[in-house]
C-alpha cells in the first residue's frame, strides 16, 4: 500500500489531493496495481471548485485515471448506464451490511478518466471504499478514503430547562431542555426521564413524537407531557392517572448517555427537582400585568411583572413594544425571574409620549392557557370569546 | 411576517411533466423532509418544516411500475449505504406510495442532527434509489402564518393529504400547544395562501381544548368529506371539510378511543369484500382495522370512558411495531416495521 499526493490540473477545473495528515487523503492502491507504472491508473479522492460556481463550497469527488483512451472514446458515443457505471467503478461506505449498494451519485467523463461526484457530500469520520473493475479479467482496482473528523469542540451541556420555577401546575403541558451545542435526534425519549420522589419513574410521561420538536439551530428540544394525561375527561388520565399530583415532588432528568451530534455523552446528567402545586386553569390576563415604567431620556429597561409565570418562549415572541402610531419600539426583550418578569431594553433612549406593550392572545403559560383563553373551556359554562388573533395593548406614558 | 415565495404560475392547465408552465426547473431549497403527499401525475408535496414551507415536485414517475410485492430488509441500512453514512445516521421520516405507478417514496434525514434531507425510491424491482432533488420541475410556498406579528417556528409537519386540488397540512409548533391545519390551494397562488384553522377537541363530557391533529386521512362519508383525523390525545374524529373555512373554529367529533399510552401513527382507507375499513398503525397498539361503516352514525363520545370505546375496531395481532403504513394497490398495503435492529420494509395482504 502507498499514500499518494497529487496536484494537477485537468481542463478548466483546479484539482487537488492532498496527502495523509492534510485535509483529504490521497488514494490508496490495494490490489490490482498495473504492470507499467506509467500508465497505471489511480483512484484519487479530488477536491473540486467549480469555477462557474463562485464561492461555492469545495466538493469531493473520486476519479479514476488514467482510463485508457481507446475506452473513453467508446463510452463517449455510448455512455454507460447508471447501473453499468455502479458495476465499472462502484463506491461504497467502507463499513455497513455485505449486500450495501453503492453511493448514489454521477458518474462523467474527465480528459484522462472517470469522476464520481456524491449526491451527498462524502461525510466527515467515515471511510469509503472505491473499487475500478476495468479491464474485467483483472482483480478490481481498490482505494479506500477516510475523510477526517470534524473537531466538535468542547462537550455539549444542558444549559437550562423552562419552565424553571421550583413549583410547577399539576396541569404543565411543556417543558424546552436547552442545549450548549448541537444533540443527536431520533431517540430523545429514551434520554429523558420523569421521576418521583422515591426515585421511582412515572411511566409514559411524555408525549413521543417521531418528528422531535427542535428548534432551527437544534439546541432546544421541546417537550410534552401526554395531552391526553394532562387533559381531564380523557381515557389516559382517568385510568393511569395525571403526570403530576399537587404536592408532590419530582425530578426531570436528562441522562448523560444522550449523544450529541457526534457521538459523544453530554458532559454531566441534568437534573431539574420541582414541587406540583395546583392547576392552572385561568387565562392570561396582560391587563393584571404590572409595569415600571423607565424615564424619558433614558435607557433604562420597561419591567413587566407578571403575576405568575409564563411561557419562557412566547414571551419573547409574543410580547413586544410599539409607539404611538403603531411601530414596533426597537428593544431587546429578555424573560427572568423564573419567567415572571420580562425586561425591554431599548435601543435608542426612550421619547416622553404613550407607548403600548403589545400581547399576542396566542400567548401561553406552560399550561397551554392563553390570553383570554384557558386551554381546558367549560363549554356548557360562560365563556368569553375572543377573536382567534387579536393584540391586547397596554398603554404606559414615559414622562 | 412570512412573505409568499411564488414560483409557480398562475394558471394550471396542463398535466404535470418537465415542461409543465406551473413549475420551474431548478433545485428546490429544502432544509427538510418530514412528510410527504402525492397529487396527481406524480406530483410529490415535500413538506419543509424548517423552512416552514411546502415544496412540490414532479417526479415524472407517472407511469405503472409493476405489480411485484416489494420487501426489504433492514431498508434503513441500505438508505444510509446509500446516502453514504453510517446506519445510525438515518431517520426514516415518511413513506408514501405513488399512485400513478406504484413506487414506494420514503422521505430522509441524513445526519445525527438537523441533518440533510433526502429522498429515496424503492422501485418494485426491489432497487433502492436515491431521487436527486436538483434540476427538476418544482414550486415552492411558504406556509401561511396565522399571526401577523413575528415569524412562527413550525416545529413539525406531522402530515399532509391532497385532496380535491388542496394540500391539507397539519403540523405542530414547538412553542404553543394551540393547533392549526393549514389548507393550500394547489397550484400555489399568490393570492390565496391558504387557510389557517384552529382545530378543537369539544366531546368528552363538557371541557374543550385546542387540539393538535397527529395524522389524518381524506374519508368520504355518504356524498360528504371528512377527514378522519387523530389528535396527539388518542381520539379518533371525524372532521367535514366543508367546515374547514377560513377563520373558523372547528371541533372534531369524537368516534372512537383507540386506548391510552397509544397514538395513532399513519392511517389508510380502503376496500375489502364490499366493506370499507381503516387500517391504523398506532404506537401502543398495534394495526387496528376499522370497520368505516358505523362512522356516519357513530355517536360522538361525550362521556367517560376507560379505554376504549366508539365504533368498533379489531387489532391485526400478526402485525406488530408497524410505524409506517400505505396503500400499496387495491389488495396490499406497504408497511415499515421496527426490527430489533433497524427497519424493514413489508408487502402485506390489506387485512
Amino acid at each position: 500500500m502507498r499514500p499518494i499526493g497529487v496536484l494537477a490540473s485537468s481542463g478548466s477545473v483546479r484539482v487537488s489531493v492532498a496527502v495523509c495528515g492534510g485535509i483529504l487523503l490521497g488514494a490508496v492502491l490495494s490490489t490490482g496495481e498495473p504492470d507499467e507504472p506509467g500508465e497505471s491508473p489511480r483512484i484519487l479522492l479530488v477536491e473540486r471548485t467549480d469555477a462557474g460556481q463562485g464561492g461555492a463550497e469545495p466538493v469531493r469527488v473520486i476519479e479514476v485515471r488514467p482510463v485508457p483512451a481507446e475506452l473513453l472514446r467508446r463510452w463517449r458515443q455510448q455512455p454507460p448506464t447508471p447501473a453499468q457505471w455502479h458495476a465499472l467503478f462502484p463506491v461504497r461506505v467502507a463499513d455497513g451490511p455485505a449486500d450495501r449498494p453503492p453511493l448514489a451519485g454521477s458518474y462523467c467523463l474527465i480528459t484522462d478518466g472517470i469522476r464520481f461526484e456524491p449526491l451527498y457530500p462524502l461525510a466527515p469520520g467515515h471511510a469509503y471504499v472505491a473499487e475500478w473493475r476495468w479491464p474485467p479479467e483483472r482483480p478490481p482496482l481498490r482505494a479506500t478514503f477516510r475523510i477526517p473528523a470534524v473537531e466538535p469542540g468542547p462537550p455539549v451541556r444542558v444549559l437550562a430547562i423552562y419552565p424553571s420555577a421550583a413549583t410547577l401546575p399539576e396541569n404543565t403541558l411543556r417543558f424546552y431542555v436547552h442545549f450548549s451545542g448541537e444533540m443527536s435526534r431520533g431517540d430523545v425519549y429514551r434520554y429523558l426521564r420523569l421521576l418521583h420522589e422515591d426515585g421511582t419513574e412515572v411511566p409514559h410521561p411524555f408525549l413521543e413524537l417521531d418528528e422531535e420538536l427542535w428548534s432551527g439551530d437544534g439546541t432546544r428540544l421541546t417537550l410534552f407531557f401526554h395531552p391526553g394525561r394532562v387533559k381531564r375527561e380523557l381515557a389516559s388520565r382517568e385510568e393511569q392517572g395525571p403526570i403530576l399530583e399537587a404536592g408532590r415532588r419530582y425530578t426531570l432528568v436528562v441522562r448523560q448517555d444522550w449523544p450529541d451530534k457526534y457521538g459523544r455523552p453530554l458532559q454531566m446528567e441534568y437534573r431539574y427537582a420541582f414541587v406540583a402545586g395546583p392547576a392552572e386553569e385561568s387565562p392570561i390576563e396582560p391587563q393584571q400585568w404590572k409595569l415600571v415604567v423607565p424615564q424619558a431620556g433614558s435607557r433604562q429597561p420597561l419591567l413587566v411583572r407578571l403575576p405568575r409565570p409564563l411561557d419562557y418562549a412566547l414571551l419573547e415572541r409574543f410580547v413586544w413594544l410599539e409607539n404611538n402610531v403603531g411601530q414596533r419600539v426597537p428593544a431587546t426583550s429578555c424573560v427572568g425571574g423564573g419567567e415572571r418578569l420580562l425586561t425591554f431594553n431599548p435601543q435608542t433612549p426612550w421619547l416622553p409620549g404613550t407607548y403600548y406593550l403589545a400581547v399576542d392572545s396566542r400567548l401561553e403559560d406552560s399550561c397551554g392557557n392563553r390570553v383570554g383563553r384557558p386551554f381546558e373551556v367549560d363549554v356548557f359554562g360562560p365563556v368569553t370569546r375572543t377573536p382567534p388573533l387579536q393584540i391586547v395593548r397596554l398603554p404606559f406614558v414615559v414622562r | 411576517m412570512r412573505q409568499l415565495l411564488l414560483i409557480v404560475g398562475a394558471l394550471w392547465a396542463a398535466p404535470v411533466g418537465a415542461a409543465d408552465p406551473g413549475l420551474s426547473k431548478g433545485t428546490p431549497p429544502l432544509q427538510s423532509i418530514t412528510a410527504l403527499a402525492f397529487g396527481p401525475d406524480g406530483l410529490l408535496f415535500l413538506g419543509d418544516p424548517q423552512a416552514g414551507q411546502v415544496v412540490v415536485v414532479a417526479t415524472g414517475d407517472t407511469r405503472p411500475a409493476g405489480s411485484q410485492a416489494v420487501n426489504i430488509e433492514r431498508l434503513d441500512a441500505k438508505i444510509a449505504a446509500l446516502l453514504g453514512v453510517g446506519e445510525k445516521e438515518v431517520r426514516l421520516q415518511d413513506l408514501k406510495v405513488n399512485p400513478a405507478s406504484g413506487n414506494v417514496y420514503v422521505a430522509v434525514t441524513r445526519g445525527t442532527g438537523a441533518g440533510q434531507p433526502a429522498l429515496v425510491r424503492v422501485l418494485r424491482t426491489g432497487e433502492v434509489e436515491a431521487v436527486p432533488l436538483k434540476e427538476i420541475p418544482f414550486a415552492v410556498v411558504k406556509l401561511p402564518d396565522p399571526g401577523k406579528t413575528q415569524r412562527e417556528p413550525l416545529g413539525a409537519i406531522t402530515c399532509m393529504a391532497f385532496v380535491g386540488g388542496r394540500l391539507f397540512v397539519a403540523g405542530l409548533s414547538n412553542e404553543e400547544f394551540a393547533s392549526t391545519l393549514r389548507i393550500i390551494p394547489f397550484p400555489f397562488q399568490q393570492a390565496d395562501k391558504g387557510t389557517v384553522i384552529e382545530i378543537y377537541h369539544g366531546s368528552h363530557g363538557r371541557l374543550e381544548t385546542n387540539a393538535p391533529i397527529r395524522t389524518f386521512t381524506p374519508y368520504r362519508i355518504g356524498d360528504e368529506d371528512y377527514i378522519i383525523a387523530s389528535y396527539t390525545c388518542t381520539p379518533l374524529v371525524k372532521i367535514p371539510v366543508k367546515e374547514l373555512k377560513p377563520g373558523a373554529k372547528v371541533r372534531g367529533v369524537t368516534i372512537a378511543e383507540l386506548g391510552n399510552r397509544n397514538q395513532p401513527l399513519d392511517m389508510i382507507a380502503y376496500s375489502k369484500d364490499g366493506r370499507e375499513y381503516l387500517l391504523t398503525a398506532n404506537t401502543a397498539r398495534g394495526v387496528l382495522k376499522i370497520p368505516t361503516e358505523e362512522f356516519a352514525t357513530a355517536k360522538p363520545i361525550t362521556s367517560r370512558i376507560t379505554d376504549t370505546a366508539g365504533v368498533r375496531f379489531e387489532k391485526i395481532e400478526n402485525l406488530q411495531n408497524v410505524v409506517q403504513l400505505d396503500k400499496l394497490d387495491d389488495a396490499r398495503a406497504i408497511i415499515l416495521v421496527r426490527t430489533g435492529s433497524g427497519f424493514d420494509l413489508r408487502t402485506i395482504p390489506l387485512p
